[in-house]
Protein backbone atom coordinates (compact mmCIF):
# COMPACT_ATOMS: atom_id res chain seq x y z
CA UNK A 1 0.00 0.00 0.00
CA UNK A 2 1.84 3.50 -0.54
CA UNK A 3 1.20 6.51 0.73
CA UNK A 4 -1.48 7.94 -1.02
CA UNK A 5 -3.66 4.83 -0.28
CA UNK A 6 -3.21 4.86 3.32
CA UNK A 7 -3.08 8.66 3.77
CA UNK A 8 -6.51 9.71 5.48
CA UNK A 9 -7.80 12.74 4.05
CA UNK A 10 -8.72 15.32 7.30
CA UNK A 11 -12.57 15.21 5.99
CA UNK A 12 -12.71 10.75 6.06
CA UNK A 13 -10.57 11.17 9.00
CA UNK A 14 -13.38 13.23 10.92
CA UNK A 15 -15.97 11.52 9.21
CA UNK A 16 -14.50 7.56 10.15
CA UNK A 17 -14.63 9.30 13.80
CA UNK A 18 -18.90 10.49 13.83
CA UNK A 19 -19.11 6.84 12.77
CA UNK A 20 -17.53 5.54 15.75
CA UNK A 21 -19.34 7.68 17.79
CA UNK A 22 -22.50 6.65 16.33
CA UNK A 23 -21.53 2.97 16.67
CA UNK A 24 -20.76 3.35 19.92
CA UNK A 25 -24.61 4.46 20.57
CA UNK A 26 -26.46 2.52 18.17
CA UNK A 27 -23.94 -0.68 19.47
CA UNK A 28 -25.06 0.19 22.98
CA UNK A 29 -28.99 0.35 22.35
CA UNK A 30 -28.80 -2.34 19.84
CA UNK A 31 -27.63 -4.57 22.63
CA UNK A 32 -29.58 -3.94 25.21
CA UNK A 33 -32.86 -3.97 23.07
CA UNK A 34 -31.73 -7.88 22.06
CA UNK A 35 -31.16 -8.40 25.85
CA UNK A 36 -33.24 -8.88 28.40
CA UNK A 37 -32.04 -6.64 30.94
CA UNK A 38 -31.66 -7.91 35.01
CA UNK A 39 -31.82 -4.46 36.31
CA UNK A 40 -34.22 -3.16 34.07
CA UNK A 41 -33.05 0.22 33.16
CA UNK A 42 -29.57 -0.21 34.39
CA UNK A 43 -26.28 -1.50 32.89
CA UNK A 44 -22.91 -1.83 33.69
CA UNK A 45 -20.20 0.99 33.04
CA UNK A 46 -17.31 1.95 34.15
CA UNK A 47 -16.06 5.14 34.69
CA UNK A 48 -12.91 5.91 32.71
CA UNK A 49 -11.79 8.45 35.01
CA UNK A 50 -11.18 5.98 37.98
CA UNK A 51 -10.07 2.92 35.70
CA UNK A 52 -6.22 2.51 36.81
CA UNK A 53 -5.62 0.04 33.90
CA UNK A 54 -4.50 -2.77 35.99
CA UNK A 55 -5.66 -5.50 32.94
CA UNK A 56 -8.55 -7.16 35.15
CA UNK A 57 -11.02 -6.17 32.47
CA UNK A 58 -8.99 -8.64 29.80
CA UNK A 59 -9.53 -11.84 32.41
CA UNK A 60 -12.73 -11.45 34.80
CA UNK A 61 -14.87 -11.04 32.43
CA UNK A 62 -17.19 -14.15 31.72
CA UNK A 63 -17.05 -13.56 28.31
CA UNK A 64 -14.26 -15.46 26.54
CA UNK A 65 -13.59 -12.48 24.70
CA UNK A 66 -14.12 -9.77 27.46
CA UNK A 67 -17.01 -7.18 26.89
CA UNK A 68 -14.61 -4.73 27.74
CA UNK A 69 -13.09 -2.92 25.21
CA UNK A 70 -10.90 0.09 24.80
CA UNK A 71 -12.31 3.17 22.45
CA UNK A 72 -10.72 6.53 21.21
CA UNK A 73 -11.90 9.85 21.60
CA UNK A 74 -10.77 11.21 18.64
CA UNK A 75 -10.80 14.69 19.34
CA UNK A 76 -8.56 14.72 22.34
CA UNK A 77 -5.96 12.61 20.27
CA UNK A 78 -2.94 14.07 19.66
CA UNK A 79 -2.67 12.40 16.33
CA UNK A 80 1.25 11.64 17.61
CA UNK A 81 4.47 10.11 15.55
CA UNK A 82 4.71 9.03 18.80
CA UNK A 83 1.78 7.15 19.95
CA UNK A 84 1.84 6.30 23.79
CA UNK A 85 -0.86 4.09 23.61
CA UNK A 86 0.38 2.60 20.07
CA UNK A 87 3.92 2.17 20.60
CA UNK A 88 5.77 0.51 23.16
CA UNK A 89 8.10 2.98 25.63
CA UNK A 90 11.44 1.03 23.92
CA UNK A 91 10.09 1.18 20.75
CA UNK A 92 13.42 1.06 18.38
CA UNK A 93 11.45 2.87 15.25
CA UNK A 94 8.02 4.88 15.27
CA UNK A 95 6.30 2.57 12.51
CA UNK A 96 4.02 -0.06 12.70
CA UNK A 97 6.38 -3.12 13.11
CA UNK A 98 5.04 -5.92 15.58
CA UNK A 99 7.93 -5.42 17.82
CA UNK A 100 7.27 -1.44 18.36
CA UNK A 101 3.05 -2.29 19.42
CA UNK A 102 2.26 -2.02 22.30
CA UNK A 103 -1.05 -3.76 21.80
CA UNK A 104 -0.48 -7.96 22.04
CA UNK A 105 -3.33 -8.53 19.49
CA UNK A 106 -2.04 -5.63 16.99
CA UNK A 107 -6.12 -4.03 17.83
CA UNK A 108 -4.97 -0.20 16.46
CA UNK A 109 -5.34 0.39 12.90
CA UNK A 110 -2.87 3.89 12.51
CA UNK A 111 -2.91 5.73 9.55
CA UNK A 112 -1.13 8.43 7.68
CA UNK A 113 -2.77 12.34 7.86
CA UNK A 114 -0.35 14.44 7.00
CA UNK A 115 3.22 15.24 7.97
CA UNK A 116 3.72 14.65 11.53
CA UNK A 117 0.10 13.54 12.06
CA UNK A 118 -1.64 9.77 12.27
CA UNK A 119 -4.83 8.37 13.26
CA UNK A 120 -5.24 5.71 15.66
CA UNK A 121 -8.52 3.58 15.36
CA UNK A 122 -9.31 0.55 17.14
CA UNK A 123 -10.39 -2.47 15.73
CA UNK A 124 -12.83 -4.05 18.33
CA UNK A 125 -12.92 -7.41 17.15
CA UNK A 126 -8.92 -7.71 17.90
CA UNK A 127 -9.66 -6.11 20.88
CA UNK A 128 -9.42 -8.02 24.38
CA UNK A 129 -9.50 -5.25 26.66
CA UNK A 130 -6.06 -5.61 28.49
CA UNK A 131 -5.69 -1.55 28.72
CA UNK A 132 -1.90 -1.32 27.95
CA UNK A 133 -2.70 1.02 25.21
CA UNK A 134 -4.50 2.93 27.77
CA UNK A 135 -1.98 2.82 30.48
CA UNK A 136 0.43 4.03 27.63
CA UNK A 137 -1.99 6.57 26.67
CA UNK A 138 -3.13 7.93 30.22
CA UNK A 139 1.20 7.95 31.30
CA UNK A 140 2.67 9.04 28.20
CA UNK A 141 -0.27 10.77 26.25
CA UNK A 142 -3.29 12.79 27.10
CA UNK A 143 -5.89 10.07 28.04
CA UNK A 144 -7.79 10.00 24.59
CA UNK A 145 -7.98 6.12 24.92
CA UNK A 146 -10.17 4.50 27.23
CA UNK A 147 -11.66 1.46 28.27
CA UNK A 148 -15.77 1.39 28.20
CA UNK A 149 -18.15 -2.05 28.30
CA UNK A 150 -19.51 -2.71 25.16
CA UNK A 151 -22.89 -3.29 25.18
CA UNK A 152 -23.61 -4.86 22.07
CA UNK A 153 -21.42 -8.01 23.44
CA UNK A 154 -21.57 -7.08 27.49
CA UNK A 155 -24.52 -9.56 29.23
CA UNK A 156 -25.35 -7.26 31.77
CA UNK A 157 -24.82 -10.03 34.58
CA UNK A 158 -26.64 -9.36 37.38
CA UNK A 159 -22.80 -9.11 39.62
CA UNK A 160 -20.45 -8.11 36.97
CA UNK A 161 -17.50 -10.12 37.85
CA UNK A 162 -14.90 -7.22 36.58
CA UNK A 163 -17.41 -4.97 38.90
CA UNK A 164 -15.94 -7.07 41.95
CA UNK A 165 -12.56 -7.76 40.81
CA UNK A 166 -11.55 -3.79 39.29
CA UNK A 167 -9.24 -2.66 42.14
CA UNK A 168 -10.46 0.37 41.60
CA UNK A 169 -13.70 0.06 42.02
CA UNK A 170 -14.54 1.90 38.68
CA UNK A 171 -17.67 -0.23 38.00
CA UNK A 172 -21.40 0.86 38.15
CA UNK A 173 -24.83 0.78 36.99
CA UNK A 174 -25.90 3.30 34.60
CA UNK A 175 -29.26 3.84 33.33
CA UNK A 176 -29.45 2.32 29.78
CA UNK A 177 -30.74 5.33 28.10
CA UNK A 178 -27.03 6.89 28.77
CA UNK A 179 -24.83 3.30 28.38
CA UNK A 180 -21.38 4.55 28.79
CA UNK A 181 -19.53 7.40 30.32
CA UNK A 182 -17.44 8.94 27.38
CA UNK A 183 -14.66 11.05 27.10
CA UNK A 184 -13.98 14.49 24.99
CA UNK A 185 -16.23 16.30 23.33
CA UNK A 186 -18.89 13.05 23.22
CA UNK A 187 -18.78 13.69 27.21
CA UNK A 188 -20.11 17.03 26.40
CA UNK A 189 -22.90 16.16 24.11
CA UNK B 1 16.51 -12.30 -26.94
CA UNK B 2 19.59 -11.77 -25.24
CA UNK B 3 18.92 -8.02 -25.08
CA UNK B 4 15.56 -9.06 -23.69
CA UNK B 5 16.99 -11.08 -20.67
CA UNK B 6 19.37 -8.14 -20.15
CA UNK B 7 16.46 -5.66 -20.17
CA UNK B 8 14.69 -7.83 -17.52
CA UNK B 9 17.86 -8.13 -15.32
CA UNK B 10 18.72 -4.38 -15.52
CA UNK B 11 14.84 -3.78 -14.22
CA UNK B 12 15.28 -6.36 -11.70
CA UNK B 13 17.98 -4.05 -10.74
CA UNK B 14 16.81 -1.24 -10.79
CA UNK B 15 13.52 -2.34 -8.91
CA UNK B 16 15.68 -3.88 -6.26
CA UNK B 17 18.13 -0.34 -6.27
CA UNK B 18 14.65 1.78 -5.87
CA UNK B 19 13.63 -0.38 -3.23
CA UNK B 20 16.49 -0.33 -1.41
CA UNK B 21 16.96 3.60 -1.50
CA UNK B 22 13.07 3.78 -0.67
CA UNK B 23 13.65 1.44 2.35
CA UNK B 24 16.59 3.38 3.66
CA UNK B 25 13.99 6.85 3.56
CA UNK B 26 11.18 5.77 5.34
CA UNK B 27 13.93 3.69 7.31
CA UNK B 28 12.17 6.08 10.91
CA UNK B 29 8.57 6.55 9.54
CA UNK B 30 6.83 4.55 7.25
CA UNK B 31 3.41 6.69 7.08
CA UNK B 32 2.45 4.13 3.62
CA UNK B 33 3.54 1.02 5.47
CA UNK B 34 0.18 -1.59 5.92
CA UNK B 35 -0.43 -2.00 9.34
CA UNK B 36 1.41 -5.16 10.59
CA UNK B 37 -0.53 -7.13 12.16
CA UNK B 38 0.87 -7.69 15.43
CA UNK B 39 1.89 -11.26 16.36
CA UNK B 40 0.80 -12.21 20.16
CA UNK B 41 3.17 -10.37 22.12
CA UNK B 42 3.21 -11.67 25.97
CA UNK B 43 1.62 -8.67 27.78
CA UNK B 44 3.93 -6.27 28.94
CA UNK B 45 3.77 -4.17 32.39
CA UNK B 46 4.65 -0.35 31.59
CA UNK B 47 5.79 -0.20 35.35
CA UNK B 48 8.91 -2.05 33.98
CA UNK B 49 10.23 1.14 32.64
CA UNK B 50 9.76 2.81 36.04
CA UNK B 51 12.95 1.05 37.23
CA UNK B 52 15.05 2.92 39.81
CA UNK B 53 17.94 5.08 38.10
CA UNK B 54 21.93 3.99 39.10
CA UNK B 55 22.85 6.03 42.04
CA UNK B 56 25.87 6.93 40.83
CA UNK B 57 23.65 8.78 37.75
CA UNK B 58 21.96 10.90 39.96
CA UNK B 59 23.97 13.88 41.29
CA UNK B 60 21.51 15.79 42.78
CA UNK B 61 19.89 15.56 46.57
CA UNK B 62 16.63 16.95 47.91
CA UNK B 63 17.43 19.81 50.56
CA UNK B 64 14.42 21.02 51.47
CA UNK B 65 10.72 21.57 50.78
CA UNK B 66 8.33 24.54 50.47
CA UNK B 67 4.67 23.04 51.58
CA UNK B 68 1.88 25.28 50.48
CA UNK B 69 -0.92 23.81 51.15
CA UNK B 70 -3.11 24.64 47.95
CA UNK B 71 -5.16 22.42 46.26
CA UNK B 72 -3.27 22.66 42.89
CA UNK B 73 -0.25 24.13 42.23
CA UNK B 74 0.41 25.27 39.16
CA UNK B 75 3.53 27.31 38.23
CA UNK B 76 6.66 28.85 39.62
CA UNK B 77 9.30 31.23 38.92
CA UNK B 78 12.81 32.91 40.53
CA UNK B 79 13.35 36.24 40.19
CA UNK B 80 16.46 37.88 42.47
CA UNK B 81 15.81 36.58 46.11
CA UNK B 82 12.07 35.84 45.61
CA UNK B 83 10.15 32.84 44.79
CA UNK B 84 6.78 33.07 42.95
CA UNK B 85 4.49 30.77 42.76
CA UNK B 86 1.14 30.16 41.67
CA UNK B 87 -1.94 28.05 42.77
CA UNK B 88 -5.41 28.27 43.30
CA UNK B 89 -6.82 31.79 43.26
CA UNK B 90 -3.60 33.10 44.18
CA UNK B 91 -0.01 33.78 43.56
CA UNK B 92 2.42 34.07 46.62
CA UNK B 93 6.07 35.68 47.26
CA UNK B 94 8.01 34.32 49.24
CA UNK B 95 10.53 37.08 49.56
CA UNK B 96 13.36 35.10 51.78
CA UNK B 97 13.42 31.36 52.19
CA UNK B 98 11.10 29.62 54.38
CA UNK B 99 7.19 29.89 54.97
CA UNK B 100 6.23 34.08 54.84
CA UNK B 101 4.73 35.17 52.09
CA UNK B 102 2.96 37.92 50.56
CA UNK B 103 -0.26 36.89 48.40
CA UNK B 104 -2.29 38.14 45.12
CA UNK B 105 -5.30 36.85 44.82
CA UNK B 106 -6.56 36.55 41.89
CA UNK B 107 -10.13 35.54 39.95
CA UNK B 108 -9.43 32.40 38.85
CA UNK B 109 -6.38 30.24 39.27
CA UNK B 110 -3.75 30.77 36.49
CA UNK B 111 -2.33 28.47 33.67
CA UNK B 112 1.42 30.30 33.66
CA UNK B 113 3.07 32.94 35.35
CA UNK B 114 6.50 34.68 35.06
CA UNK B 115 8.08 37.44 36.72
CA UNK B 116 10.47 39.76 34.14
CA UNK B 117 13.65 41.30 35.29
CA UNK B 118 12.30 44.43 36.41
CA UNK B 119 9.60 42.63 39.00
CA UNK B 120 6.59 42.89 36.18
CA UNK B 121 4.42 39.28 37.58
CA UNK B 122 2.82 38.47 34.29
CA UNK B 123 0.21 35.28 34.93
CA UNK B 124 -2.03 33.45 32.13
CA UNK B 125 -5.03 32.51 32.55
CA UNK B 126 -6.08 30.21 29.40
CA UNK B 127 -6.70 32.82 27.00
CA UNK B 128 -5.02 36.55 28.44
CA UNK B 129 -2.43 37.50 30.64
CA UNK B 130 -2.52 40.08 33.08
CA UNK B 131 0.28 41.80 34.55
CA UNK B 132 0.95 42.66 38.10
CA UNK B 133 3.67 45.41 39.82
CA UNK B 134 6.35 44.24 41.79
CA UNK B 135 4.13 44.87 44.70
CA UNK B 136 1.32 42.80 43.47
CA UNK B 137 -0.32 45.32 42.17
CA UNK B 138 -2.92 44.63 38.73
CA UNK B 139 -1.73 47.29 36.15
CA UNK B 140 -2.91 45.61 33.54
CA UNK B 141 -5.35 43.17 31.38
CA UNK B 142 -3.91 42.12 28.19
CA UNK B 143 -5.79 41.82 24.62
CA UNK B 144 -7.59 38.14 24.24
CA UNK B 145 -5.80 35.49 22.76
CA UNK B 146 -8.48 34.15 19.31
CA UNK B 147 -8.89 30.45 19.05
CA UNK B 148 -8.85 27.93 21.68
CA UNK B 149 -6.49 29.36 23.64
CA UNK B 150 -4.56 27.29 26.25
CA UNK B 151 -1.80 29.19 28.11
CA UNK B 152 0.58 26.94 29.52
CA UNK B 153 3.66 29.28 29.78
CA UNK B 154 4.92 32.17 29.63
CA UNK B 155 8.58 33.92 29.20
CA UNK B 156 9.37 37.46 30.72
CA UNK B 157 12.05 39.37 29.24
CA UNK B 158 13.14 43.01 28.98
CA UNK B 159 11.30 44.03 26.19
CA UNK B 160 9.19 40.91 24.51
CA UNK B 161 7.28 38.54 26.78
CA UNK B 162 6.83 35.47 25.49
CA UNK B 163 3.40 33.69 25.63
CA UNK B 164 3.17 29.44 24.88
CA UNK B 165 -0.16 28.46 24.23
CA UNK B 166 -1.08 24.76 23.69
CA UNK B 167 -4.24 25.45 22.50
CA UNK B 168 -3.05 27.62 19.38
CA UNK B 169 0.01 25.09 18.88
CA UNK B 170 2.17 28.39 19.04
CA UNK B 171 4.26 30.93 20.91
CA UNK B 172 2.63 34.44 20.80
CA UNK B 173 5.56 37.30 21.11
CA UNK B 174 3.44 40.14 22.81
CA UNK B 175 5.35 43.62 23.83
CA UNK B 176 5.88 45.16 27.30
CA UNK B 177 1.94 47.43 26.21
CA UNK B 178 0.38 44.01 25.69
CA UNK B 179 -0.12 44.07 22.02
CA UNK B 180 0.88 40.98 20.08
CA UNK B 181 3.76 41.50 17.67
CA UNK B 182 4.16 38.26 16.46
CA UNK B 183 3.75 34.38 16.70
CA UNK B 184 6.88 32.08 16.98
CA UNK B 185 6.43 28.40 15.92
CA UNK B 186 4.01 28.59 12.96
CA UNK B 187 3.44 25.50 11.14
CA UNK B 188 4.93 26.17 7.60
CA UNK B 189 5.29 22.98 5.47
CA UNK B 190 7.21 24.47 2.60
CA UNK B 191 9.88 26.12 4.83
CA UNK B 192 10.27 22.97 6.62
CA UNK B 193 8.93 23.80 9.89
CA UNK B 194 6.20 21.21 10.90
CA UNK B 195 5.12 23.13 13.71
CA UNK B 196 4.47 22.40 17.72
CA UNK B 197 3.00 18.86 17.84
CA UNK B 198 0.92 19.14 21.56
CA UNK B 199 -0.96 16.37 22.37
CA UNK B 200 -1.87 17.72 25.86
CA UNK B 201 -1.52 20.85 27.91
CA UNK B 202 2.44 20.66 27.89
CA UNK B 203 4.14 23.03 26.50
CA UNK B 204 7.04 24.97 28.06
CA UNK B 205 9.65 27.83 27.01
CA UNK B 206 11.84 29.40 28.57
CA UNK B 207 14.37 32.43 27.55
CA UNK B 208 17.88 32.20 27.00
CA UNK B 209 18.54 35.82 26.63
CA UNK B 210 16.70 38.74 25.17
CA UNK B 211 16.47 37.12 21.60
CA UNK B 212 17.10 33.98 22.15
CA UNK B 213 13.96 31.32 22.72
CA UNK B 214 13.94 27.74 23.19
CA UNK B 215 10.88 25.36 23.38
CA UNK B 216 10.14 22.50 24.17
CA UNK B 217 8.16 20.55 20.94
CA UNK B 218 6.26 17.58 22.94
CA UNK B 219 5.34 15.74 20.64
CA UNK B 220 8.13 15.45 18.96
CA UNK B 221 10.58 15.22 21.75
CA UNK B 222 12.05 17.47 20.83
CA UNK B 223 14.23 21.10 22.35
CA UNK B 224 14.16 23.43 19.67
CA UNK B 225 15.96 26.70 19.19
CA UNK B 226 13.97 30.24 17.82
CA UNK B 227 14.93 34.16 17.15
CA UNK B 228 12.30 36.33 17.90
CA UNK B 229 11.01 36.64 14.78
CA UNK B 230 9.96 33.31 14.59
CA UNK B 231 12.74 31.41 12.74
CA UNK B 232 13.98 27.99 14.24
CA UNK B 233 17.51 28.51 14.45
CA UNK B 234 18.20 24.40 15.83
CA UNK B 235 17.03 21.64 18.15
CA UNK B 236 17.78 18.55 19.50
CA UNK B 237 15.78 15.44 20.11
CA UNK B 238 16.59 11.99 22.06
CA UNK B 239 13.85 9.85 21.38
CA UNK B 240 14.57 7.20 24.04
CA UNK B 241 13.19 5.07 26.87
CA UNK B 242 16.42 5.41 28.56
CA UNK B 243 17.63 7.66 31.56
CA UNK B 244 19.22 9.89 28.39
CA UNK B 245 16.26 10.36 26.51
CA UNK B 246 12.49 11.24 26.38
CA UNK B 247 9.70 8.98 25.59
CA UNK B 248 5.79 8.68 25.30
CA UNK B 249 4.10 11.59 23.20
CA UNK B 250 3.85 14.61 25.64
CA UNK B 251 7.75 15.14 26.87
CA UNK B 252 9.91 16.70 28.17
CA UNK B 253 6.56 18.87 30.08
CA UNK B 254 8.85 21.61 31.09
CA UNK B 255 11.93 23.13 30.95
CA UNK B 256 14.46 25.74 32.92
CA UNK B 257 17.82 27.19 31.52
CA UNK B 258 21.23 26.93 33.77
CA UNK B 259 23.36 29.80 33.54
CA UNK B 260 25.92 27.29 31.36
CA UNK B 261 23.37 26.78 28.58
CA UNK B 262 22.38 23.21 29.99
CA UNK B 263 18.28 22.07 29.96
CA UNK B 264 16.81 20.89 33.21
CA UNK B 265 13.55 19.22 32.45
CA UNK B 266 10.65 17.19 33.65
CA UNK B 267 9.13 14.04 32.40
CA UNK B 268 5.66 12.50 32.41
CA UNK B 269 4.68 8.46 32.23
CA UNK B 270 8.60 8.33 33.64
CA UNK B 271 8.27 11.19 36.57
CA UNK B 272 11.91 12.29 36.34
CA UNK B 273 14.21 15.62 36.59
CA UNK B 274 17.02 15.85 34.74
CA UNK B 275 20.20 17.94 33.20
CA UNK B 276 20.72 17.51 29.36
CA UNK B 277 23.99 19.18 27.81
CA UNK B 278 23.80 22.60 25.51
CA UNK B 279 24.50 19.42 23.11
CA UNK B 280 21.46 17.12 24.23
CA UNK B 281 23.94 14.54 25.94
CA UNK B 282 22.62 13.68 29.77
CA UNK B 283 24.47 15.58 32.45
CA UNK B 284 22.81 14.11 35.46
CA UNK B 285 19.40 13.08 37.19
CA UNK B 286 18.03 15.47 39.50
CA UNK B 287 15.50 13.11 40.85
CA UNK B 288 14.37 9.53 39.71
CA UNK B 289 11.12 8.52 39.14
CA UNK B 290 11.26 6.39 42.39
CA UNK B 291 11.35 10.45 43.90
CA UNK B 292 7.73 11.01 43.22
CA UNK B 293 4.09 9.78 44.29
CA UNK B 294 3.04 7.40 41.21
CA UNK B 295 1.95 8.78 38.30
CA UNK B 296 2.64 12.36 39.55
CA UNK B 297 2.85 15.33 36.35
CA UNK B 298 5.57 17.59 37.32
CA UNK B 299 3.70 21.35 37.61
CA UNK B 300 6.83 23.40 36.96
CA UNK B 301 10.36 23.75 37.18
CA UNK B 302 12.94 27.01 38.36
CA UNK B 303 16.18 27.47 39.45
CA UNK B 304 17.00 29.94 42.16
CA UNK B 305 20.43 31.71 42.57
CA UNK B 306 22.27 28.92 43.99
CA UNK B 307 21.56 27.32 41.38
CA UNK B 308 19.36 24.55 42.66
CA UNK B 309 16.66 22.83 41.26
CA UNK B 310 13.12 23.80 42.15
CA UNK B 311 10.61 21.11 41.38
CA UNK B 312 6.77 22.07 42.11
CA UNK B 313 5.22 18.54 43.01
CA UNK B 314 1.39 18.85 43.02
CA UNK B 315 1.24 15.35 44.63
CA UNK B 316 3.28 16.94 47.56
CA UNK B 317 2.06 20.13 47.20
CA UNK B 318 5.13 21.57 47.87
CA UNK B 319 8.54 23.47 46.00
CA UNK B 320 11.24 20.48 46.39
CA UNK B 321 14.47 21.88 46.51
CA UNK B 322 17.47 19.82 44.99
CA UNK B 323 21.29 20.96 45.34
CA UNK B 324 24.19 19.18 43.53
CA UNK B 325 26.07 16.63 45.96
S1 LIG C 1 -10.71 -3.83 36.26
FE1 LIG C 1 -11.11 -1.68 36.81
S2 LIG C 1 -9.09 -0.70 36.97
FE2 LIG C 1 -8.79 -2.68 35.89
S3 LIG C 1 -8.87 -2.13 33.71
FE3 LIG C 1 -10.97 -2.74 34.30
S4 LIG C 1 -11.98 -0.80 34.94
FE4 LIG C 1 -9.78 -0.39 34.84
S1 LIG D 1 -3.76 -2.80 23.98
FE1 LIG D 1 -5.37 -4.12 24.91
S2 LIG D 1 -7.06 -2.66 25.32
FE2 LIG D 1 -5.67 -1.63 23.87
S3 LIG D 1 -6.54 -2.10 21.83
FE3 LIG D 1 -4.97 -3.66 22.28
S4 LIG D 1 -6.11 -5.36 23.20
FE4 LIG D 1 -7.47 -3.55 23.29
S1 LIG E 1 -21.57 -7.63 33.13
FE1 LIG E 1 -20.84 -9.69 32.61
S2 LIG E 1 -20.49 -9.63 30.39
FE2 LIG E 1 -20.66 -7.49 31.07
S3 LIG E 1 -18.55 -6.82 31.43
FE3 LIG E 1 -19.34 -7.60 33.39
S4 LIG E 1 -18.75 -9.77 33.46
FE4 LIG E 1 -18.52 -9.07 31.32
Amino acid sequence: MNDKQNKVKRRDFFRDSLRTLLALALGGSAGIATRKLIAKDLVWQLDPHKCVQCDLCATECVLDLSAVKCVHAHDMCGHCTLCGGFHRPDAVTFDTAAENQLCPTGAIKRNFIENPYYSYTIVEEKCIGCAKCVKGCSSFGNGSLYMQVRHDRCLNCNECAIAIACPAEAFQRVPSSQPYILKGKQAQA
Amino acid sequence: MQTSSNLAKYAFIAVAGLAFVAGFFFKDNKPGRENTPAQQTPLISLDQYLVPIPPELIGYQEIDQIETELEKVSAIAVQGANLYLAGDREIRIYRSAGSEFTRIELAQPATAMAVSPAGQIYAGFYNHVQVFSPAGKLVGTWELIPGEAHITSIAAGEKDILVADAGNRIVWRYQLNGKIAGRIGERNVDAGQLGFVIPGPFFDIALADEDVLWAVNPGMLALQNYSLDGKMRSSWQKISVDVDGFCGCCNPTHLALLPDGAFVTAEKGIPRVKIHEPSGDLRTVVAGPKQFADGVVIADLAINAQQHILVLDPAAKAVRIFAQK
